[in-house]
């Protein structure tokens, strides 16, 4: 016989399990937006067909970043690049800074601002092939628990 | 208005480490004053470069995401003892700087 207790737990557990799924949709729906445009400004910006990751390329990034204001990031070349896109994966605007070279340039360093954890792409043009790698960057806020 | 900034050129072994670390707020202009509502006027470096004899080295394009007083490094190769390096740096507003570093081996702390 079902009592009023049992009826209770029946809806208290089924209610918290709808909320964690919807939560575990919303955060996939992110990723995928988060993803999806940042292919789309890949697709638009640059050559994909030509993309390939290389360890040519060597993105620097401190694994914690505590200053979201000021995230110290280099880029190393082992080879001769014609250009640079450093980009936050995560970002709507993923562009930070995009460089031309015109001479040789082994590495670059420069700080940014990263609002949260992210991806940082370096995507660098060299004999006609882009070129890419990524890092990622845990941004925290306080003792480093969150981000 | 005048960006202060810092600048060296460390040469090491045919290669020279520019260095830069320019004064600027580099407001994008969507910021709100708290104080007085009203909105921050855009205020930041778009573009950084190097030319050497007229040809240019390198040139960056600077989106607003760069940190306020932006600091660049750059590890040059080719470069000649004493060559004269011209860095310049751009505002939203077209207030370009230039200035002139000489690749010299100096000493760094940090190198």
């Amino acid at each position: 016989m079902m009592t009023r207790r049992h009826v209770l737990i029946v809806s208290a557990t089924s209610t918290l399990a709808c909320l964690a799924g919807m939560g575990r949709a919303h955060a996939w729906s992110s990723d995928l937006q988060e993803q999806q445009t940042f292919t789309q400004w890949m697709q638009e910006t640059i050559d994909i067909s030509t993309l390939q990751v290389s360890g040519a390329v060597i993105v620097n990034v401190p694994d914690i970043a505590e200053n979201s204001q000021v995230v110290q990031l280099s880029v190393q070349m082992q080879t001769v690049c014609q250009r640079l896109l450093v980009c936050d994966k995560k970002s709507p605007q993923p562009l930070l800074v995009d460089y031309d070279f015109f001479h040789p340039v082994n590495c670059v360093k420069v700080r940014v601002v990263l609002p949260r954890t992210t991806d940082i792409v370096a995507l660098a043009y060299s004999e006609g092939n882009w070129l890419m790698a990524q890092a990622r960057v845990k941004v925290v806020s306080g003792c480093g628990g969150g981000g | 208005m005048d960006h202060d900034y810092r600048a060296r050129a460390n040469w090491r072994d045919g290669d020279v480490r520019v260095k830069l670390l320019i004064n600027s707020p580099m407001e994008d202009g969507s910021r709100i004053d708290r104080a007085t509502g009203l909105r921050i006027a855009e205020n930041r470096i778009v573009e950084v470069g190097c030319r050497r004899n007229g040809e240019d080295i390198f040139r960056v394009r600077v989106s607003s995401s760069v940190s306020h007083n932006p600091f660049f490094l750059f590890d040059i190769a080719d470069v000649q003892y004493g060559e004269l390096l011209d860095v310049y740096w751009q505002t939203q507003a077209y207030e370009y700087t230039e200035i002139t570093l000489v690749a010299q081996q100096q000493y760094d702390v940090r190198a």
